[in-house]
């Protein structure tokens, strides 16, 4: 492990849950239902890292990112960004928190404003932060996002408005706008997975480009392994709220060890037609965290689940810098 | 000899606008398929796969029109059937699973009752509890237990949706079926699942599959043929372990090196220079050469032909020579 200087964000215990609609019953019973969309969750991101969040749809990846830049408000837990609790932030510190931590979402169409012009898009967050004091230094600073990302000419760019965009000029956009603001830490949500595969891969080598130039660290949100696997270092496996593996992605994706990893490593396609994929095993699909009942919350689906299964699991450590959270390496 | 099921030739189908411009998303392609076997078309959003399907499906939106071609089905041109032949064909010998059908499932009205009111419209006589019965056996060879006749949609998880739409796809023993990605928007292990299935089912009921995707990762579970589309036209078609190991297409040689493996060696990703086209103004010559890295004078003039280089390899390249 790397000294606590290295981690750039930390999370401590870190939960979020969405109380569901109750019926007057339940209410009166005091009886809360949750989804626990994420529910005690201790991660540390390291300073200058692509670090990869995987897991199928509803594990609690997005829920997870939203936390970290503080789109959403934990419900018990603690985020540490460099060292510092965030809940305890002060006003001129929270605005100074949010230039450094930016978030990119899935579906840029539903992320720009469509009655912005680009040049206003990468404007406004640098008037929110006041970082910028004459229109010569919006200019520079706009277009400056713009080559960094690979929009250029910058001046055919100024003027157009989101519809104007093609879907991976538009994601690039979206990415200017976080970069403006030359932020630490970038939480990417699913960037590429609406965006054509000719053009995937441009946006995914400018986030490796961008991180290397400027020293950004990258939370890159997926399910999809194979586009982990080729920018990320290092790789959370989630499931259920819950995570399942935390390690180096290369030993991961070589060597899964939680079973849940193991089956996701097995359904993962293979454009070779010569690497035909195994057989999943995994019945049924991933359940809702409504009130979960304690234990592996993988055990229902579980080939090699057993009757410890049912206690609560505590990570642990095996090799080189691995977590794995499965009774089966107690 | 495999018996040929399907023969598409030079088809093109374009869309009228109000404007008076049109979009020509497909132009002349062609492709076969035979008897019990599967084809893969692959390509990005826009290229025209949708609007290809529903041209043999002779279900195109009243803007669109097949304009010229030969879509032969068991040698018989299906361009020139009137509306009252093709419901004869649509469904019993050719039928089609939606691009997000799986969303278009109606909410009030259980699965078992939708599966079987689309068997009693197409089979006339046939009794409403036999067509239960069938509707609960349909939902068993997708992998459903029979007594889930009586669930509503919203009780189903994504996934089981999907296995309905095939089901329904299925209803009447049709020969081909056309499958409009069917796992974009499931996850990696159900699609695995539905993929898996699939296979299956082409096995046991020596079915033809038309594939379509942008995913190229997915079509060698199911399919043992591929076409490549690109703006309309088809670039690259031939056996999928031949294009892939060999593609000549600069197209097809960027779209493998784009795409990632989770298990290969870790490499930076290629990135293809440029967007994909507008296919109303569409490029001259060969549509690819504003982001071909080999293009000459003769790409940007000429529209190349598709030739055979061997062993029914097809490319449809300037750079190419048979
Ligand atoms: N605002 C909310 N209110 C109630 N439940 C929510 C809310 N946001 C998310 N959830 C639930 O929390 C769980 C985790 O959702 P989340 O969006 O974080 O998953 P995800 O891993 O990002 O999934 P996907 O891959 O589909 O984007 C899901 O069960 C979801 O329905
Ligand atoms: N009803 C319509 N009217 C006008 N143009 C249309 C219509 N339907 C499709 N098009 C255009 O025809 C072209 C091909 O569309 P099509 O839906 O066949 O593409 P696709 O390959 O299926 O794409 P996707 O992967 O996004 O589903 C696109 O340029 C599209 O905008
Ligand atoms: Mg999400
Ligand atoms: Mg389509």
């Amino acid at each position: 492990m790397g000294a606590p200087s290295d981690v750039i964000v930390k999370t401590d215990r870190l939960c979020k849950w969405f109380p569901v609609r109750r019926s007057a019953l339940q209410y009166l019973r005091r009886e809360g239902i949750f989804i626990k969309a994420v529910d005690d969750v201790n991660l540390d991101v390291r300073r200058g890292e692509v670090f990869a969040l995987v897991g199928e749809s509803g594990s609690g990846k997005t829920t997870f990112g939203k936390l970290l830049v503080k789109l959403l408000e934990p419900t018990f837990g603690t985020i540490l960004f460099d060292g510092k609790d965030v809940s305890t932030l002060s006003k001129d510190e929270l605005l100074e928190f949010h230039g450094k931590s930016q978030m990119i979402f899935q579906d840029p169409y539903e992320s720009l404003n469509p009655r912005l012009t680009v040049f206003d898009l990468l404007v406004e967050p640098l008037r929110i932060q006041r970082r910028v004091k004459s229109f010569e230094e919006e200019v520079a600073a706009v277009t400056k996002a713009l080559e960094d990302t690979g929009l250029v000419p910058p001046e055919e760019f100024y003027l157009r408005y989101p519809h104007q965009l093609s879907g991976g000029q538009r994601q690039r956009v979206a990415i200017a706008r976080a970069l403006v603001l030359n932020p630490k830490l970038i939480v990417a949500d699913e960037p590429v997975s609406m965006i054509d595969v000719s053009i995937r891969a441009g946006i995914l080598n400018l986030l490796l480009d961008l991180k290397d130039k400027f020293d950004i660290t990258v939370v890159y949100i997926t399910h999809d392994i194979a586009t982990a696997r080729h920018i990320s270092d290092r790789v959370a496996v989630m499931y259920l709220g819950k995570l399942a593996e935390v390690g180096p992605i290369d030993d991961v994706v070589s060597e899964p060890l939680h079973p849940y990893t193991e089956a996701l490593m097995k359904a993962v396609p293979d454009p070779d037609p010569e690497a035909k994929r195994a057989e999943v095993v995994l019945k049924g699909e991933i359940p809702t965290p409504i009130n979960p009942p304690p234990g592996c919350r993988f055990r229902g689906r579980c080939p090699r689940a057993f009757d410890k299964c049912k206690e609560d699991v505590k990570p642990i450590e095996i090799g080189k810098d691995r977590l794995i959270y499965c009774h089966l390496y107690a | 000899m495999p018996e040929r099921l399907l023969e598409v030739r030079n088809l093109k189908t374009y869309f009228y606008l109000e404007s008076g411009e049109s979009v020509k998303a497909v132009d002349g392609i062609s492709f076969d398929v035979e008897k019990g076997e599967g084809l893969g078309l692959v390509g990005e959003s826009g290229c025209g796969k949708t609007t290809a399907a529903l041209s043999l499906m002779r279900l195109l939106p009243s803007a669109g029109k097949i304009v010229e071609g030969k879509i032969l089905f068991k040698g018989d041109d299906l361009v020139k059937k009137s509306e009252d032949e093709m419901r004869r064909i649509r469904w019993k010998h050719i039928s089609m699973v939606f691009q997000g059908s799986m969303n278009a499932l109606n909410p009030l009205i259980k699965v078992g009752d939708q599966i079987a009111e689309a068997i009693i419209l197409h089979e006339h006589g046939i009794s409403k509890k036999e067509a239960l019965n069938r509707a609960a056996e349909l939902l068993e060879l997708v992998g459903i237990e029979r007594r889930r006749v009586n669930n509503y949609p919203f009780e189903f998880s994504g996934g089981m949706k999907q296995r309905t739409v095939i089901a329904m796809a299925l209803a009447l023993n049709p020969e081909l079926v056309i499958a409009d990605e069917p796992t974009t928007a499931l996850d990696v292990i159900v699609e695995a699942q539905i993929l898996g299935l699939m296979r299956d089912l082409k096995e046991k009921l020596n079915l033809s599959l038309i594939m379509i995707t942008h995913d190229l990762s997915i079509v060698s579970e199911v399919c043992n043929d591929v076409a490549v589309m690109y703006a309309g036209m088809i670039c690259e078609y031939g056996d999928l372990r031949e294009v892939y190991k060999n593609p000549l297409h600069p197209y097809t040689a960027a779209l493998v090196r784009a795409y990632p493996s989770a298990r290969g060696t870790r490499r930076r990703l290629y990135s293809l220079p440029g967007f994909p086209p507008d296919l109303i103004n569409p490029p001259s010559g060969c549509r690819f050469h504003p982001r071909c890295t080999y293009a000459t004078d003769v790409c940007r003039k000429e529209v190349p032909d598709i030739i055979d280089v061997g062993g029914g390899h097809y490319v449809a390249c300037h750079l190419v020579r048979g």
